[in-house]
């Protein structure tokens, strides 16, 4: 497979949140708005780029009965590294993500990577597929966020397009996360069927 | 049995692991520390210089812990030209709709609301979570800005301030923080009364 069809692959062929239906805890949880949908795509690809290539490049010498814990292990690592780093330079996006954030320890798109791409193949294509899968899950959550943000708020990115006395509360709320996902891949399965 | 999965290799390998990781894990806390801590403190002087009244001292530096029931709240005084000019109290609530409430609230001398801040809450997005906008200002509805008596309730409770449409628990959680830090400003406020006498 050469190197552009792994990035390509994560963002349409595979993507994590269409395709794959990993992870959506997160996707449900922080798409109330576009901006923290981006901000959570962003955190959750910074992560698995760093733990993409650290679990291809330890793979030779971790004993397969312990590489669940040890993936584990260094997920966990560089979710609180960026954690630190959120807390440190960006205060007001760490509270705007709130729980979410350690959250990304347990989300299975990591694991899911780890042990289906990384625990396989060389540290370069692990990156790429880290880079290709992060892209394909944050523009499915901004594109998310666009949606339940304008439906539900009359506004995107934060700026009014209508007055929020039209705007109905149902896709800022739960409901209204599962519905506007549902549609979307229905979107999503009918343009890749023609493609 | 391969070497590969021998017992001590998992364990050293496990070990390795979790060692290298506490490891990184403390380079970047002591890294990180000390921007934490100063990211925010200049986040609460920011939101001080912009809500009191103009003041000389350093509030944060000359911070006091007042009980209220059960809670101790911290309340940062601003004195200018050696007499205060009011006060902002660091006020929770345990009866948010999603937990815990917590709000800066701050007071100018003659005990009226200057201004809050919403630090943390966990309340419904698009109902309760609109509580910085709903109270503070918006001259469509019911501020609380300006205000000083110590017991807001809201109008379905026989006060006189509109609760949040849809979120009545969160706006009734809202006041109590409020009214809290009212309660710890007059506190504070007799304190200072009896010193100077």
């Amino acid at each position: 497979m050469s190197k552009l069809k792994i990035v390509i692959n994560g963002l349409i062929t595979e993507n994590p949140t269409f395709v794959l239906l990993l992870g959506m805890c997160p996707t449900l949880g922080t798409t109330a708005t576009a901006m923290t949908g981006m901000s959570m795509g962003l955190a959750t690809m910074c992560v698995l780029i760093c733990s993409n290539c650290a679990v291809s490049a330890i793979k030779s010498i971790v004993p397969s009965k312990v590489r669940i814990p040890v993936y584990i292990v260094v997920i966990a690592t560089f979710v609180t590294i960026l954690q630190m780093l959120m807390k440190a330079y960006m205060p007001a996006l760490d509270a705007a993500l709130g729980i979410f954030i350690p959250l990304i320890v347990v989300n299975c798109i990591l694991l899911g990577r780890a042990e289906a791409f990384a625990s396989r193949r060389s540290v370069v294509d692990s990156m790429l597929d880290g880079l290709g899968i992060g892209i394909g899950f944050t523009l499915a959550l901004t594109l998310l966020g666009v949606v339940r943000e304008f439906l539900g708020a009359g506004t995107v990115f934060g700026l009014r397009l209508y007055s929020d006395e039209f705007a109905s509360l149902v896709f800022i709320l739960a409901p209204g996360a599962f519905i506007v996902l549902g549609l979307i891949i229905a979107l999503f399965n009918r343009i890749r069927k023609k493609c | 049995m391969k070497v590969r999965d021998s017992l001590w290799r998992m364990i050293a390998v496990l070990g390795l692991t979790a060692l290298l990781s506490g490891a990184l894990l403390g380079f970047f806390h002591d890294l990180t520390a000390g921007p934490i801590a100063e990211a925010s403190a200049r986040q609460l002087s920011e939101s001080l210089a912009e809500l009191m009244p103009p003041f000389s001292n350093d509030p944060l530096a000359d911070a006091k812990r007042i009980a209220v029931d059960g809670d101790s709240l911290t309340l940062y005084p601003c004195s200018g030209q050696g007499s205060l000019v009011g006060a902002a109290i660091e006020s929770v609530s345990h009866n948010g709709f999603g937990g815990d409430i917590r709000l800066l609230v701050c007071f100018s001398a003659d005990r009226s609301v200057t201004g809050f801040r919403v630090m943390s809450h966990a309340e419904t997005p698009g109902l309760g979570a609109k509580m910085g906008e709903w109270f503070g200002g918006d001259p469509r509805r019911t501020t609380i800005v300006g205000r000083h008596d110590e017991h807001l309730k809201v109008k379905a409770d026989g006060g006189n301030v509109d609760a949040i449409t849809g979120a009545t628990i969160t706006s009734r959680a809202f006041l109590e923080a409020v009214n809290r830090a009212s309660e710890a400003f007059n506190t504070y406020y007799n304190e200072q009364a009896e010193d100077r006498h």
